[in-house]
């Protein structure tokens, strides 16, 4: 039985959820149905999650990097007639992996940006509730009588915007193909490793 | 089971109800049980629990706002906070991958433009030799006018007329200008023609005892021993030989009638020609498109067998693959690769599909 306290918990979302936009990024790179991304993300924070109950790693990150690959690897094994593109992915986001950490450079700055984009996004009853909800710390009952909607609706527009804003500023991942992205990658690690700054 | 989008809503639905006024200790017992149920429950609702944590630090961009309004949607720009800095942080890690990229075939062919020199066949060799740093390489015995690629050779030639060939490994084509023609002769391998118009001059490529003659168009043309491949990407490609025969019998398109040994290739086409006559395919031009990637230095294969993708990378490499038994051979494989790279598509298939990969003298056996 694993243990299932508050400071697991807090590990999880300080340690591993901190990671989900550069998660989705490799996932979604390596991984060649994007609509399954979504799944695998999932899978992979119940494998970590699991693991972490047992006994806490030492290095998170690479655990969870470590874990999605695995599970992709299992994945592909078990489908047996697969795109190979996968796999050829996995081999080059090592090195994306150890040195290129997405989010080596994410300052608070730019988290600020992202999270004003991702905000600005959202449909504009939604986007207000949030505001009132976030900012103004008005209670949904107030939000509901300033907007002129009911309290049921409030509710609704929260949890959209929770998921919404969880999309945007996570889950989008990487849009472009995964062989343009194949091919991107291999040409790169052509050179031993990414250039940039 | 329970897909991420069902459980996320289901964590929507509890986090947006204890987010409002009425949330009773039922409701947390509620809550407490769904996330015991299920490790993915719980993942969900600690997700969400982050972000709209999270979504709390818009109140940094708030400071100073007037009031309890709403900002408009953009309004952030002009925030003093956006103000203050603006440094350039948009470059994504993806942008490093892609800024680096020396396109293989937009590197110089270095191609001598003067014609006729007579030098020894030895110092010509030796002379010649032409190594570009991406590996693209290629002879060129100018005494001849013939340009020669070895094994996993790949190399661009700017032709005189404004046209343009690409040499596949181990390839070898003579060419033969005049001012009334322009004829390549393709002793072996496989390339790529980009031909510029000219009317008055046809192009023509002569390849075993077929003739290929194109007006303005793309398309390449391979020979195995005295079997012809050509396949167009663009234009219209006339392919004739002596003997015609076609894949279905429900002829049509462009294709001629049997025993003519005279065929229009339209963008898409395919001809396949051997001693017994020629085979018409017709397909899209975007598989066309993909089946010239070698020109890059890739291969891409859309669910082919393990058996055709080894024939592809033996073409390339000195190491050839062999595969141990038909079941084996019969693994579908897609994706993109670089055609030298046999050893890392050896280490993906062991990695990913479990397949052995055994070393027995030049060769590397392949089974399951």
């Amino acid at each position: 039985m694993f243990d299932m306290d508050d400071s697991l918990d807090s590990w999880f979302k300080r340690e591993i959820l901190v990671h989900e936009a550069a998660l989705v990024r490799f996932l979604s790179r390596s991984w060649f149905v994007q609509h399954e991304v979504p799944d695998l993300r999932q899978d992979v924070y119940v494998l970590v999650y699991e693991a972490a109950a047992k006994s806490r790693p030492h290095a998170p990150k690479s655990l969870l990097f470590a874990t999605a690959r695995n599970l992709m690897i299992d994945r592909i094994r078990r489908k047996r007639i697969v795109s190979i593109d996968a796999v050829g992915n996995l081999e080059a986001l090592d090195v994306l992996v150890d040195n290129d950490s997405p989010e080596r450079r994410t300052s608070a700055y730019e988290d600020l940006r992202q999270l004003a984009k991702a905000f600005d996004e959202l449909p504009p009853k939604c986007r207000e509730t949030v505001w009132l909800r976030r900012v103004d710390d008005m209670p949904q009952k107030a939000v509901a009588v300033r907007l002129g909607i009911t309290e049921k609706t409030v509710e609704k527009h929260v949890m959209k915007g929770m998921r919404l804003l969880a999309a945007a500023l996570y889950g989008r991942g990487d849009e472009r193909s995964p062989i343009g992205v194949v091919t991107q990658l291999l040409k790169g690690s052509k050179h031993g490793k990414p250039s940039g700054d | 089971m329970e897909s991420h989008r069902e459980i996320e809503e289901k964590a929507a639905v509890f986090l947006a109800r204890r987010d409002g006024g009425a949330w009773s200790q039922a409701d947390a017992d509620e809550l407490r049980q769904w996330m015991e149920r299920s490790v993915a429950h719980r993942v969900a609702v600690l997700r969400l629990e982050t972000v709209w944590e999270h979504a709390r630090k818009l109140k940094t961009l708030a400071a100073g706002r007037p009031g309890d309004l709403v900002p408009a949607a953009g309004e952030w720009q002009s925030s003093p906070f956006f103000a203050a800095e603006a440094p350039e942080l948009e470059k994504s890690e993806g942008e490093t991958f892609r800024s680096e990229t020396p396109a293989a075939t937009s590197a110089p062919a270095a191609v001598p433009s003067r014609h006729g020199a007579r030098l020894s066949r030895f110092a010509a060799a030796a002379a010649i030799i032409v190594v570009v740093a991406t590996s693209i390489y290629f002879y060129r015995d100018r005494a001849d006018d013939q340009y020669v690629t070895p094994l996993g050779g790949l190399a661009n030639v700017p032709l005189s007329d404004g046209s343009n060939v690409t040499l596949n490994t181990t390839t070898k084509i003579h060419l033969e200008f005049t001012p009334e023609k322009r004829e390549v002769r393709l002793d072996r391998g496989e390339a790529f023609f980009v031909v510029a118009k000219d009317a008055g001059r046809p192009f023509v490529v002569r390849v075993a005892n077929k003739r290929i003659t194109a007006v303005g168009t793309r398309f390449s043309v391979r020979r195995d021993g005295d079997d012809v491949r050509v396949e167009v990407a663009e234009g219209k490609v006339r392919v004739q030989s002596d003997v015609l025969q076609h894949a279905s019998s429900a002829g049509e398109g462009a294709a001629g009638t049997p025993g003519d040994a005279d065929v229009l290739l339209a963008p898409g086409g395919i001809a396949k020609t051997t001693v017994d006559g020629i085979i018409l395919e017709e397909r899209k031009v975007s598989d066309v498109e993909d089946d010239l990637t070698w020109r890059q230095g890739y291969l891409t294969f859309h669910d082919a067998s393990l058996s055709d993708v080894v024939a592809q990378f033996n073409r390339y490499n000195s190491r050839k693959l062999r595969i141990a038994d038909a079941g084996t051979g019969t693994i579908r494989i897609s994706g993109t690769f670089r055609a030298q790279n046999s050893d890392a598509f050896v280490r993906m298939m062991s990695e990913g599909f479990g397949v052995q990969a055994s070393s027995l003298g030049d060769e590397t056996i392949l089974s399951k």
